[in-house]
């Protein structure tokens, strides 16, 4: 469990100081698939990177598995870390090692045996469909590609928790769609609890179990997705569901124009079931003409 | 054409007559650069380093430390080379015993080069994108491993090629040592070419500068490319 408590962080410069966060109470239970959304600027990032202290808060308190490492340093903050898996939006892989060596930073760093190493990160390539790519190097990759193996990286420690930093803003909507499901599973299949900041109400729509809208450095909205999409109160949060319906629309259009979609070819966790129709229809859909396709995923247990 | 027939034929009669002035010349050159060089980034790599954690938002930022070297950087880089090794007479006596020959030029050319480096090696790290060492960071590397497993590795291409870049610099420094007396082809080029008018000497070092020059260019690229994985 990840309980941020009054969590605060305004940064100083020159210029002046900006408060990125303001009093931030969040709880995310395990097995949750915990969205937080909002603009650019509301402070999602900020937030997320207070989690693992790659940013530390002003004040207010992060507890992890009842745990308060907000002052964590040195090597206590070095082994919480290898709890705590994270994908980022340029996905921030190493360009000058391969697909596998990438895959076993994480392991190279805290300093396991080679052999294990390479066995576990060639699981993990397994996992997330790349068993062929271990040797490339990640220029040679499309985005898809490059952001699954950063979640094999992110996996490979075995962590209990997975940050994602707009993991799928820099993709296609069909790649995003496919890295998506590959999230859901690994919430599922390996019992990892993920916390995912976002812009796209579609991404929280599409996994996320509970929300939480943050819009100028406070949490203004939160719930199960399910009740929050049903009856939003605040005006911000109605803004971004309207971006929603908008694109649901299109792509209704699009699937439409598409033809034939069986809705129930694939496991998707619908949060609702009137929008998540015409995702679903989407997702199915995809499945004919993917750019980065989803490939078969065996989800063995860690 | 006829110019560079007859260049060429100047040349070879150079090179009949002044054959082992040219080789020592040219031998003496390359042991300079190439053990400055080295020098060098022994202590530039290090100073690179401290600068870039040391900066605000880095590492560890301690803010005095990044202006206090660059202030000493840029101090030792605005000095021309000719006077920094006239001022370090002294020191390099002190140091290597002798400010003759080539060992007696290597210490200054290192001290003269230093700072020169730790800004290419600086240049190198600040080439990388943030979010790789943040990346580092997040699975919980220390400082050092960010340090070799990040900034030294994955700027290694752009180390490469930043180092040809120091060497050519050196070669040129290497000539000004000539011009104290320490050898090497500057001073082959001085002593015959300005003191003894004979330029068909000078001509001929200058030839062989320049390949050397191209060759240290050509190699570094060929090794930077090889090395580096992005497209």
């Amino acid at each position: 469990m990840i309980e941020l408590r009054g969590l605060s962080k305004t940064f100083r410069s020159k210029h002046g100081s900006h408060e990125a966060l303001r009093d931030i109470d969040l709880t995310i239970q395990d097995g949750d698939i915990y969205g937080i959304i909002g603009v650019s600027g509301a402070g999602k990032s900020t937030l997320i990177r207070c989690v693992n202290l790659l940013e530390r808060p002003t004040s207010g308190a992060v507890i992890i598995d009842n745990d308060n490492v907000t002052n964590f340093k040195g090597y206590k903050l070095r082994n919480l870390r290898t709890k705590i898996g994270m994908i980022f939006q340029d996905f921030s892989l190493f360009a000058q090692r391969n697909v596998l060596e990438n895959v076993m930073f994480p392991l190279e760093i805290h300093r396991g045996s080679r052999a294990d190493a390479l066995r576990r990160g060639r699981e993990l390539l397994e996992l997330v469909g790349l068993a062929d790519k271990e040797k490339s190097y990640p220029s040679q990759l499309s985005g898809g590609q490059q952001q699954r193996v950063a979640i094999a990286r992110a996996l490979v420690n075995r962590p209990q928790y997975l940050l994602c930093d707009e993991a799928t803003s820099a993709l296609d909507s069909l790649t995003t769609n496919s890295i998506l499901e590959l999230l859901s599973d690994i919430n599922r299949e390996l019992s990892v609890t993920i916390l995912l900041i976002t812009h796209e109400m579609r991404v929280i729509e599409a996994i996320c179990n509970k929300v939480a809208v943050i819009h100028a450095a406070q949490i203004v909205e939160r719930g199960p997705t399910a009740s929050v999409f049903a009856a939003p109160k605040e005006q911000i949060t109605k803004q971004l569901l309207s971006t929603l319906g908008s694109k649901m629309l299109s792509k209704e259009g699009v699937s439409r124009s598409g033809g034939a979609a069986s809705e129930a070819s694939l496991p998707w966790p619908s949060s609702l079931s009137g929008q998540s129709t015409a995702t679903s229809t989407l997702m199915s859909s995809s499945g004919s003409a993917p750019p980065d396709s989803p490939p078969e995923h065996s989800l063995g247990g860690p | 054409m006829e110019f560079f027939t007859d260049l060429i034929n100047a040349a070879d009669r150079v090179f009949v007559a002044h054959w082992p002035l040219l080789l020592k010349g040219t031998i003496d050159t390359l042991l300079m650069v190439v053990f400055s060089t080295l020098g060098a980034y022994v202590l530039g790599i290090p100073l690179a380093v401290i600068l870039k954690i040391t900066r605000p938002g880095s590492l560890h930022p301690i803010p005095v430390v990044p202006v206090v070297i660059g202030w000493i950087v840029n101090m030792g880089r605005s000095i021309p080379y000719i006077i920094l090794m006239i001022v370090l007479i002294p020191v390099t006596r002190a140091v290597v015993g002798s400010t003759l020959s080539i060992q007696g030029a290597i210490f200054p050319l290192i001290i003269g080069a230093t700072p020169f480096v730790a800004r290419m090696v600086e240049t190198s790290f600040e080439e990388l994108p943030p979010g790789r060492v943040e990346a580092a960071l997040a699975f919980g590397a220390s400082t050092m491993q960010v340090i070799w497993k990040v900034y030294l590795r994955e700027s290694l291409p752009s180390l490469v090629r930043g180092a040809a870049i120091s060497a050519i610099t050196l070669i040129g420094y290497s000539a000004i040592a000539g011009a104290l007396g320490n050898g090497g082809l500057g001073d082959v080029a001085i002593r015959y070419g300005y003191n003894r008018y004979q330029g068909d000497v000078m001509i001929v070092c200058i030839i062989i500068l320049v390949i050397m020059v191209q060759v240290i260019q050509s190699v570094a690229d060929l090794v930077a490319r090889k090395i580096d994985k992005r497209i």
